[in-house]
């Protein structure tokens, strides 16, 4: 009977686990962001070229910021690469924010410094 | 001093290779999935053997054999992450879930220190006699284990 009672116990717990991780795994996709492409510019504060993730701290009149940028072989071909951007060059960013308000997180589409575009999802760009 | 001496392992010419070679962190990363199956399978295995929710196999075979297991995939997941640590040690610091994870490995580990220390699991290892205690033991450590892939996971989206 102890049996049958830690196997009930053990299914609970599992089951809340891959509930709890499969309303995470949502995030991965796009869908945790907006539909709707929008611009923002800022100073950049920290970038970060390399796996798993490429991403830019900047610093916006809403405050801080998170840019996630392509995958690092994305990020690459869009030129992307060490030396292009310096901390404290203004960056125009084109991508989709998140949904929650409270999120300072923006997947960018293009970035653009110094009058040079770097997209990182030519297919995905929504122009004006 | 203990986080300088973390952050100082993204100094290193390891991290600078992991950070700018295009196939060095999805395998590494591979490494990491291949040490957490061996680790988890073989410590699942184990403990669903412990509480009676797997009969069939012979436990005291089980036992040492998921223990060795264990103990490889705990080596080759220990390694791949340091290694996956070094590309960014400022942000896995700031990383609570990351945080998290290392504590829950902390007393993963403790636990399997106090079993393997405990005269049951002598007992188990030369009779095969599954005493209350092992039971107990085995249901903290799946779950701590459990736990532990979590919130390894979570560190992704924190």
């Amino acid at each position: 009977m102890l049996n049958n009672h830690i196997k009930t116990m053990v299914v609970g717990v599992v089951a809340t686990l891959v509930f709890w991780a499969a309303t995470a795994a949502a995030h991965h996709g796009w869908n945790w962001a907006e539909e709707e492409q929008t611009e923002m510019t800022g100073t950049i504060t920290e970038i970060y070229i390399g796996p798993p993730h490429p991403r830019l701290m900047i610093d916006t009149p809403d405050g801080p910021w998170q840019v996630d940028l392509g995958n690092p072989r994305q990020t690459r071909d869009a030129g992307f690469v060490d030396g292009v951007a310096e901390v404290g060059d203004e960056v125009l960013i084109r991508g989709h924010r998140h949904l929650d308000e409270d999120e300072k997180l923006i997947k960018a589409v293009r970035a653009t410094i110094n009058g040079t575009d770097y997209t990182f999802y030519p297919h995905l760009l929504q122009e004006d | 001093m203990l986080s300088a001496l973390l952050l100082s392992v993204g100094d290193t010419a390891l991290a600078s290779f992991m950070r700018q070679s295009a196939i060095a962190y999805p395998i590494v990363s591979s490494a990491h999935i291949i040490g957490l199956g061996f680790l988890i399978g073989a410590i699942a295995l184990l403990d669903l053997r412990i509480l009676g929710m797997v009969q069939r196999a012979h436990i005291v075979d089980l036992a040492r054999l998921c223990s060795r297991f264990a103990a490889i995939g705990l080596c080759l997941a220990f390694v791949s992450g340091v290694m996956l640590f070094s590309v960014q040690p400022t942000t896995y610091l700031n990383n609570s879930a990351f945080l998290l994870k290392i504590a829950l490995i902390g007393i993963g580990l403790m636990n399997v220190a106090i079993v393997h220390r405990l005269p049951q699991w002598s007992t188990l290892l030369e009779t095969g006699a599954i005493s209350p205690v092992l039971r107990v033991t085995a249901f903290t450590s799946i779950m701590i284990w459990l736990a532990t892939i979590v919130a390894g996971r979570w560190i992704a989206f924190v």
